[in-house]
């Protein structure tokens, strides 16, 4: 660039309104138009006389606009002590103040920057260098920057510190219906899939809709926005490769037996194409993973996971078998290991209830190439790097839901530790596995013992040595369990509303003028908290799926 | 030298309005034509609208700080040695209602005044000598040690001529206005003040043609002759509400025939005191119609009607005089102190 960089605006330091290392104050040009979250570069001294001056890169927290009017009555009695069709003749004098935190310096200095200070746009690598992303080793796309001087800067985060094994995990929250928690998500895998293909699998469970039933299809209105978007991110507009669909079972020919509500054709597609299979559970599977059946009962006394306990060891071959067996001990006189019957009786009548669903079934074992059914065990072992499962588990009820994303992560955990085959651990790569409605899975304050929350909070706690790693997405996040958004590294804040941001410590960490921006935060746009930033937030955009759209 | 520096606190009697009580005055009678109706007060005006251009462009103001730094024995007499800093500001209001400095227009002087039992052989020794070892350059003046009066002192001959620098600034700035075209009758200029500057002599009616004074503070015990009777101003100020001004009134100050009239900016009702919102305004006779017969009514009354829209916004809450401060000229004072250079830190020069 030969020609000199148009100045902004110039930094103030008054008695009242000093400089800090970490804040300064800028008033703002007139003709500048700006925003929160832009990135501005502050000219500063130099580390020694001789050298150039030093630049300071700081982000715009707030804006406010003053004038010299002393209070509200100035104002008033400057029109004609309340007449509200005065129009003064002259304009008060004003100007608009630009609130900053500084996150960098060129010449590592830390003083305050002096007043009167020149302040211009921030270039994309000086911001790169300032945000700490220049100095990634490898980076994940995150998103990009849009600066309101129309300039786009690539946002990254640091893989050893997404997927592990610094730290790892990731958390999004935002209200439904803005097609961004989700979208998100998959923006991220796909650049996972995109730049780690031979490192990362990936499980993801679709459960709204048909949305991601057909991931590995183009998208059909694919437009110039979009690809520039991916480019901004350096990435590549296209479908995830390299993915398996697995339906939930139903003993139903005429419906390729599955439940899925994903259309005949695009079944029919993914089963000529051999990607596409169906899960169930068979008794010798499921009695194993009875405890999450029952995840989201109250069970304050531990009655009835000491009948899941107790119903594990019975001899049985069907699920039949099971429910008369329970049955038996639901009678007056013949319950056994100390457990009431009231309790036997309780879990008899929700094991005939939550047992009645298609994907329970021992007929799934017969004709295995027509009914392309899998056990969870057989769908983990799947997985290889750069590989993508989908389960599909939205037509299941609720707690059906809960036990297939517990046996999931537990059946993971288990190939990790090689519980499963061995040599499962160093097959399936990391494994990044992708729950919406976390809050239902790992609810906050949930009772100790719930086996389903513990499930998860082993993932996020020792997952990352193990190369398992969870992202998670909810509406809110003062709804999820502490201690899984604690062990969450990375996290990104969707759109909410002002009583979800009142409510927990969960925004804590966010100021006040961040506060508000996240309330108003449009569609496609997340502030993202990642270890490694410089900044506590950053407001970033990221690309529509490439994939195609139900 | 023993004197401790210090700002000296300059009197309002140095102000321009100060010659209105001295004998230069060839007495205060109605200089208006024709006469208005009751040959002294009007009746409400209404101020021009918000959509109809205004009057005025251009709002100009002077200002000055003045520091004792040193007392010099001449034939073992005191004499003292001031330092000032003289500002002269102008401000433009756009279209768009926005106020900016005419940076061009814009006089900043720092002076020294010396007595004249002081050799002018010295000078350039001393000017090189102080603008040696200081940031700031100064001119240096002398003060006329004869003019002094019985009962006065000599620190009243340097500040007075101080305040002949900042006039004569004033008008040179003025004429630069002129000269460049900027002011026309549709783009006229406001001094803060008076026009009853101390050196008449260079004021080329010319260039003052489109200038208006708007001053914030008057004499309200000042006479004036209507036929045979006598008029005090302050009360006929006092019967003025919001609109209404007074018949002009003329005055020969030297050689130069000015008109001035009171105008009231704001409702009665809501004043403390009944000459509280009280301007005075003042233009020169532009012509011969004008100095033999007073001034042209209607001029009068269409610079009134632009004042009384300069009204707003005020300044309420940051001075005092709000009720009568135009906000352009409280922008031109607010440009003119920033831009001044820190008393401290010019005393420290010394």
């Amino acid at each position: 660039m030969s020609q000199s960089p148009e100045i902004i605006g110039r930094v103030v330091a008054t008695e009242r309104h000093p400089t800090t290392s970490t804040s300064l104050k800028f008033w703002v040009d007139d003709n500048v138009n700006i925003r929160p979250f832009d990135i501005v570069r502050v000219q500063h001294i130099s580390k020694e006389a001789s050298r150039e001056c030093s630049s300071s890169y700081a982000m715009i927290t707030e804006l406010e606009y003053l004038t010299d009017g002393t209070g509200f009555l100035a104002s008033y009695v400057s029109s004609d002590f309340g007449d509200v069709e005065i129009q003064p003749r002259s304009e008060r004098i004003g100007t608009t103040i630009a609130h900053a935190e500084v996150m960098y310096n060129s010449s590592s200095i830390e003083m305050p920057v002096r007043d009167g200070a020149a302040v211009y746009w921030a270039d994309a690598d000086g911001i790169r260098h300032a945000l700490g992303l220049a100095e990634f080793k490898k980076p994940v796309p995150a998103g990009f920057i849009s600066m309101t001087n129309g300039d786009i800067v690539e946002v990254n985060f640091e893989a050893d510190f997404l997927i592990g094994p610094e730290a790892a995990h990731l958390n999004i929250a935002g209200i439904s219906g803005l097609a961004t928690k989700t979208s998100y998500a998959m923006f991220l895998l796909s650049g996972l899939q995109q730049k780690f293909s031979d490192e990362v699998s990936m499980i993801i469970f679709n459960v709204k809709g048909r949305d991601l039933l057909s991931i590995d299809e183009n998208r059909e209105d694919l437009d110039d926005k979009i690809m520039n978007d991916w480019k901004n991110c350096k990435l590549e507009p296209m479908a995830f490769e390299n993915v398996t669909y697995f339906h939930p079972y139903q003993n139903e020919a005429g419906k390729f037996y599955t439940q899925s509500r994903v259309s005949p054709d695009t079944l029919k597609k993914q089963i000529t194409n051999g990607n596409a299979f169906n899960f169930y559970y068979n008794i010798s599977e499921g009695i194993k993973r009875l405890p999450l059946l029952f995840s989201d009962v109250d069970d304050p006394n531990y009655t009835m996971e000491s009948c899941c306990y107790a119903a594990s060891s019975f001899d049985v071959a069907q699920w039949s078998d099971l429910r008369d067996e329970v049955k038996k001990n639901s009678q007056k006189g013949q319950a056994g290991d100390n457990i009431p019957v009231q309790s036997w009786r309780k879990f008899s009548r929700l094991l005939n209830i939550r047992t009645e669903n298609g994907i329970f079934g021992e007929l799934a074992q017969t004709k295995r190439d027509e009914r392309r059914q899998k056990s969870i065990p057989e769908v983990v072992q799947c997985l290889k790097p750069g590989k993508v499962i989908v389960i599909d588990i939205e037509p299941l009820p609720d707690y059906i839901q809960c036990l297939v994303v517990g046996d999931v992560v537990q059946s993971v955990l288990d190939a990790k530790l090689g519980v499963l085959h061995e040599g499962d651990s160093k097959n399936l790569g990391k494994v990044v596995i992708f729950a919406d409605e976390l809050n239902k899975y790992a609810p906050k304050g949930s009772n100790i013992g719930r086996t389903l929350t513990n499930t998860l909070l082993e993932v996020t706690e020792r997952g990352r040595s193990l190369g398992t790693v969870l992202f998670g997405a909810e509406q809110f996040r003062s709804g999820v369990h502490d201690r899984v958004l604690g062990n969450c590294s990375t996290a990104a804040f969707g759109r909410t509303n002002p009583i979800e941001t009142q409510k927990g410590q969960e925004y804590r960490m966010l100021g006040k003028p961040q506060l508000a921006s996240l309330t108003r935060l449009p569609k496609g746009t997340l502030m993202l908290q990642h270890p490694l930033f410089t900044a506590s937030v950053i407001k970033a955009k990221f690309p529509k799926p490439a994939y195609k759209q139900p | 030298m023993p004197t401790r520096r210090r700002e000296v606190e300059v009197d309002e009697h140095f102000d321009r309005n100060s010659n209105e009580n001295s004998q230069e005055f060839l007495g205060v009678k109605v200089f208006e034509n024709p006469p208005i109706k009751d040959r002294l007060v009007t009746s409400e005006l209404p101020p021009t609208k918000h959509d109809q251009p205004s009057l005025f462009r251009f709002f100009l103001d002077g200002s000055r700080r003045i520091f004792s730094i040193a007392e010099i024995i001449v034939n073992k007499q005191y004499f003292p040695i001031l330092a000032g800093q003289i500002g002269v500001g102008v401000v433009e209001r756009c279209d768009d209602g926005r106020l900016r400095p005419c940076k061009d227009y814009c006089i900043f002087r720092n002076v020294i005044v010396f007595p004249d039992t002081l050799s002018e052989d010295d000078y350039p020794d001393i000017k090189g000598e102080i603008n040696k070892n200081c940031r700031f350059d100064f001119d240096l003046l002398q003060y006329k040690t004869k003019k002094l009066k019985k009962g006065g002192n000599f620190s009243d001959l340097a500040i007075a001529k101080i305040m002949q620098e900042m006039h004569s600034a004033e008008i040179n700035t003025v004429h630069q206005l002129a000269q460049s075209g900027s002011m026309r009758d549709d783009r006229m200029l406001i001094i803060d003040g008076g026009l009853q500057f101390g050196d008449q002599a260079n004021i080329s009616l010319d260039s003052f043609r489109n200038v208006v004074a708007v001053a914030k503070t008057f004499q309200p015990n000042v006479s004036a002759k209507s036929g045979r009777e006598k008029y005090d101003i302050g009360t006929l100020a006092k019967r003025l509400d919001y609109g209404d001004r007074t018949c002009v009134f003329g005055q020969k100050f030297k050689k130069l025939h000015l008109g001035n009239w009171y105008l009231k900016l704001r409702p009665k009702k809501y004043m403390d005191s009944p000459l509280q919102g009280v301007a005075k305004v003042e233009v020169f006779a532009s012509d011969r119609n004008e100095i033999e017969n007073g001034i042209d009514s209607a001029r009068v009354q269409n610079i009134s009607k632009s004042i009384l829209s300069e009204r707003n916004v005020t300044p309420y809450g940051k001075d005092a005089r709000w009720a009568v401060h135009l906000y352009p000229i409280f922008q031109v004072e607010q440009y003119l102190k920033s831009r001044f250079i820190n008393s401290t830190t010019l005393m420290e020069a010394f």
